[in-house]
């Protein structure tokens, strides 16, 4: 004889909001409900409507007349009728704790070989491949801001200067013709002694980096470093990689997530593209039989200078774009003793 | 057996049905448990590239609804992952082009926006619509019905409103727009009522706005002094000087937080006690610091976790406002609703799936 089993819960009609305990049975293809202390209901199992089984909420069975069933017993409903492979895989993975666990490992391996290795990767694959319109119109907003900005003034240097600059950067120029660099003269401001290179490959040199300079292999040796930022696609890449990042941050936190998330994750990919830039200037400066050194000195001067301005305050190397010129320094070092014959 | 004994016997019992009980609402969900759903929403997202998402949404929606219990009762969602999917499938081509396009030609941007506002009523509705035709109680639907022409003449007349405050109408706004959705909201075949004033929400705004502006004061005078003190000392006092600098953005923030946080603790209380369903009333009891707090460690951890400790947050948050949240009705009040023209099953496909779902945090 078989022992019929019952699952208890309660009916909702869909006409009122008043529950009705009952019991439920599966006999056969038939499935009946016994509302106590009223009516019997009979449906064709077939015709049952079970809702998914997330965790331990409650499991609703859905009738063809709109009645719903209602029961706490969501193993008795299994037992009863049974969940479709695929069903009962999401649920028990989502139980398992071992799931949970392997899966917080998988996401965290994943993520960190995104981000370390595949996104870097990408960026170098696709940077040069950028249509040219793109990067045009993007030097172009560049370079409105920078008019506008105010952020530079006239230069002030002699014509003498200026000739002794010319012939440096037409020197440059022909080391890399292909390039397309352009180099431009100007007053800093209140950024003091500094070097930029453009998005459209035009590299700016202030004044005060001229002045600060003790001799012309300085400023060759900066503008090296620039010319490096050119050479390596460092714009195209930086905007590549924080592109990504944002999208992926966008994903995942909402509008929210944007700004310190995405500021500390693209800085290291920053200081990356930094020391790219310094081993560039490094080997250049070895061809011409100048030592790499040269350009730490200079970065010491300009960060000599930049804290008279701005008082004594470090920022932590993880926060900053550019690695901490000590750690510079020592990489530089590194160059020429490794680099020498 | 007199009649009067048997009459009082009757209004003894009647009178224990009819009297006004607070049903708490109660989240039985946990953290724990909680996790591993997510967890797994996570990797079948990564892994089906984002469509599983649909299908994690609905089943994220379902266990916070399907443990919130009144009065014995869960609520349930229903929503098809294929209409989840639908919609967000439109957003991310949205996105892609809004993206596209605003590189390409930053001005535009303008134009694009101007879009986006022309059809905003129109997305609100729909998805407001799609989530509560969506939910029930007790086998019972919910419903949003406003014809979507009231949803533009209510916008238009916003947009003017704020226009010619200068955004100081800004709360006259809320109360309107918390008038119309609830006004437009139904449980079964019965409509909410919603009658508070606009002075009430003004009262809220005041409050949060002198309680940051308080805090920036004090910031203000603390960063004052410390660049003064910073001149003083010269050249090693520099840094004094920038730290109280930090310090003015610092209390700034702080001071945008509580005001924030005051009024998204006062302002669904007010909500709640104005709206009425039938004879049913609602309560919220949030408290700010309360609300703050949470949020508060909420980000921490979410931020010094790498975003594992989301699903913890989530709970937590969820249990919070569970737990503040009730309704003062009678025992046959609640059993008395009943169903409306719309819990037919094909009206409710209507509503429901349309490419519902856009996911805006509506």
């Amino acid at each position: 004889m078989q022992i019929e089993s019952y699952i208890i819960g309660r009916v909702f009609d869909g006409v009122s909001s008043k529950e009705q305990p009952a019991r439920l049975r599966v006999v056969g293809e038939r499935v009946t409900v016994e509302i106590d202390g009223g009516a019997t209901l009979a449906y064709e199992k077939s015709s049952v409507l079970i809702s998914d089984r997330v965790a331990k909420i409650p499991r609703v069975l859905t009738f063809n007349d709109q009645r719903t069933f209602v029961t706490d017993d969501n193993e008795g409903v299994d037992r009863l009728i049974k969940p479709s492979f695929f069903k009962r895989s999401i649920f028990s993975a989502e139980m398992s704790l071992r799931t949970a666990l392997l899966s917080v490992a998988a996401i965290v391996v994943i993520f960190s070989f995104l981000y370390l290795v595949i996104l870097p990767e990408f960026a170098v694959w696709l940077a040069p491949r950028l249509p040219k319109s793109l990067m045009t119109m993007i030097a172009d907003q560049t370079n409105g801001y920078l008019e506008s900005s105010g952020m530079f003034s006239e230069p002030t240097l002699t014509p003498g200067e200026m000739e002794v600059l010319k012939l440096l950067f037409a020197e440059l120029k022909n080391e890399h013709p292909d390039l397309g660099i352009e180099f431009l003269v100007k007053g800093g401001k209140s950024v003091g002694a500094n070097a930029f290179a453009l998005p459209d490959a035009r590299i700016i040199l202030t004044e005060e980096l001229v002045r600060l300079s003790s001799s012309q292999d300085e400023i060759r040796a900066v503008l090296y470093h620039e010319i490096g930022h050119i050479f390596h696609h460092h714009t195209s890449r930086i905007l590549i990689e924080r592109s990504a990042i944002s999208l992926a941050l966008l994903s995942v936190g909402g509008a929210d997530a944007l700004g310190v998330p995405l500021v500390l994750m693209t800085a290291s990919y920053s200081r990356k593209h930094e020391n790219e830039a310094d081993r560039f200037a490094a080997e250049a400066l070895l061809r011409k039989g100048l030592k790499p050194t040269l350009l730490g000195d200079v970065l010491l001067k300009m960060e000599e200078e930049a804290k008279r301005e701005m008082g004594d305050m470090k920022m932590p190397s993880f926060l900053s774009s550019h690695p901490l010129s000590t750690e510079r320094m020592e990489n530089l070092k590194k160059f020429s003793s490794s680099e020498r014959p | 057996m007199s009649s009067i004994g048997s009459d009082n016997a009757l209004k003894e019992e009647s009178s224990i049905e009819n009297e006004l009980q607070v049903y708490r609402s109660e989240f039985r969900g946990s953290a724990t448990e909680f996790f591993r759903i997510w967890i797994v929403n996570v990797v079948l997202t990564i892994l089906t590239l984002g469509v599983y998402s649909a299908w994690a949404k609905v089943r994220t929606r379902r266990y916070f609804y399907g443990n919130t219990f009144v009065a014995e009762s869960n609520f349930d969602f229903h929503a098809d992952p294929i209409s989840i999917l639908k919609g967000r499938s439109i957003l991310v081509i949205v996105a892609v082009f809004y993206v596209g396009l605003i590189k390409l030609f930053p001005a535009a941007v303008i134009l694009v926006w101007l879009v986006f506002a022309a059809l905003f009523p129109w997305v609100y509705v729909k998805a407001v619509s799609f989530n509560l035709a969506n939910s029930s109680y007790r086998n019972l639907r919910f419903g949003f019905d406003p014809l979507i022409k009231d949803a533009y003449v209510l916008m238009f007349e916003n947009w003017l409103l704020v226009f010619f405050t200068f955004g100081f109408g800004y709360p006259v706004l809320l109360y309107r727009y918390n008038q119309f959705t609830i006004r437009h909201m139904r449980y079964g075949a019965k409509r909410f009522e919603f009658s508070s004033r606009w002075e009430d929400f003004y009262t809220i705004a005041i409050v949060g706005f002198g309680a940051g502006a308080a805090v920036v004061v004090v910031g203000g005078i603390l960063a004052v002094g410390l660049i003064f003190l910073g001149k003083l000392a010269g050249e090693s006092g520099k840094f004094v000087g920038s730290l109280g600098i930090g310090v003015i953005f610092a209390f700034a923030y702080a001071g945008i937080l509580i005001a924030g946080a005051y009024v998204r603790a006062k302002t669904p209380n007010l909500i709640a006690s104005a709206s009425r369903l039938g004879p049913i009333r609602f309560r919220s009891e949030l408290k700010g610091r309360e609300v703050i707090w949470i949020y508060i460690t909420n980000a921490l951890a979410i931020a010094f976790s790498f975003g594992f400790m989301v699903p913890w947050a989530m709970v937590r948050m969820v249990r919070y406002r569970t737990s503040r949240t009730m309704l003062l009705a009678n025992r046959s009040e609640l059993d008395q609703l009943v169903q409306g023209e719309t819990n037919r099953l094909g009206a409710v496909a209507d509503a429901a799936a349309d490419f519902g779902d856009f996911d805006l945090g509506f």
